[in-house]
């Protein structure tokens, strides 16, 4: 039995660390920002996920107790890191950025344009 | 044996992960995996060619501190580190929601015309007109007090010329 929860701590960290690594590769490999910002936003969130999962099970099972610190941040980064990762990228559609000229659609120019319709007048 | 152990070396008071042996080579290999994915982020913050590539790769490089905390942490044996790890999860999200109102906008703290909804512009357009109306009609009232005061002044003079003629 203690092999076994080593084994999934252990396997915790290692997905952690490979979600991460993604999300490193993506930034690198990646030709335009929103596509880094696709990759980030996924790695990042579900690599920090894993490791919390494993730092909290290590310590219930080493004898520490119960670390609230981790699970508090486990459940703040699951849901600030998407939104900050939207917020940044709506930012900055509006700034200007261009996609990359692979991309085949873009929604959001549609939207922006019914807005400017509707705010014509102001 | 570990080879970050030697590097580390307080790791060898934590008596728990002395007596385990697949653990600590997992945390080796995380915290090398996580040592090269800063160096990736890094290579992003320097090169990237927009202000928004270089935000993204900052909030990225707070979470793998997080997680090499994390690592560090289980080295240790103690969970006193976990409070810097939730500190730098709340600083990087206010961080990413400053860094976005400064990309979209320019500052921070808008203090200009901002227009909430349809419904606000509807009534701030109304206002202004009305405004822009009340003065209109208060011009009109001091030119009609004005041409009266002209016309009474007329009358006077012409009254006083009568009397000067038929004296």
């Amino acid at each position: 039995m203690s092999l076994f929860i080593e084994i999934i701590v252990s396997l915790l960290l290692l997905f952690g660390a490979i979600f991460l690594l993604g999300g490193a590769v993506g930034i690198i490999r990646f030709p335009d920002t929103y596509c880094r910002m696709h990759a980030l936003g996924k790695g990042t969130t579900m690599g920090i996920i894993c490791f919390m999962l494993a730092i909290t099970i290590y310590f219930v099972w080493s004898g520490i107790g119960l670390c609230m610190q981790s699970i508090l941040s486990l459940v703040f980064i699951a849901v600030s890191a998407p939104i900050g990762s939207h917020m940044i990228a709506k930012a900055a559609y509006h700034y200007g950025i261009p996609l990359w000229k692979g991309s085949v659609r873009d929604d959001l120019k549609e939207d922006c344009e019914f807005i400017r319709e509707d705010n014509a007048d102001f | 044996m570990s080879i970050m152990e030697s590097l580390f070396g307080e790791a060898a008071d934590n008596q728990f992960l002395q007596n385990l042996h697949v653990l600590p080579v997992f945390l080796d290999i995380a915290m090398v995996i996580c040592c090269f994915n800063l160096l990736c982020y890094l290579y992003r913050v320097v090169k990237g060619p927009a202000l928004a590539d270089r935000a993204v790769a900052m909030d990225s490089c707070g979470v793998t501190v997080m997680s090499l905390i994390v690592i560090y942490s289980i080295r240790q044996g103690t969970n006193l580190y976990m409070s810097c790890a939730l500190v730098i999860a709340i600083l990087g999200f206010i961080g990413m929601v400053g860094l976005s109102k400064y990309i979209q906008s320019g500052n921070i703290v808008d203090t200009g015309n901002i227009v909430l909804n349809l419904e606000e512009a509807e009534y701030l357009k109304d206002k202004e007109n009305a405004e822009a109306g009340e003065e209109l009609q208060r011009k009109a009232e001091e030119a009609r007090q004005k041409t009266a005061e002209n016309i009474v002044d007329v009358v006077k003079r012409q009254q006083n010329q009568q009397d000067r003629d038929n004296n």
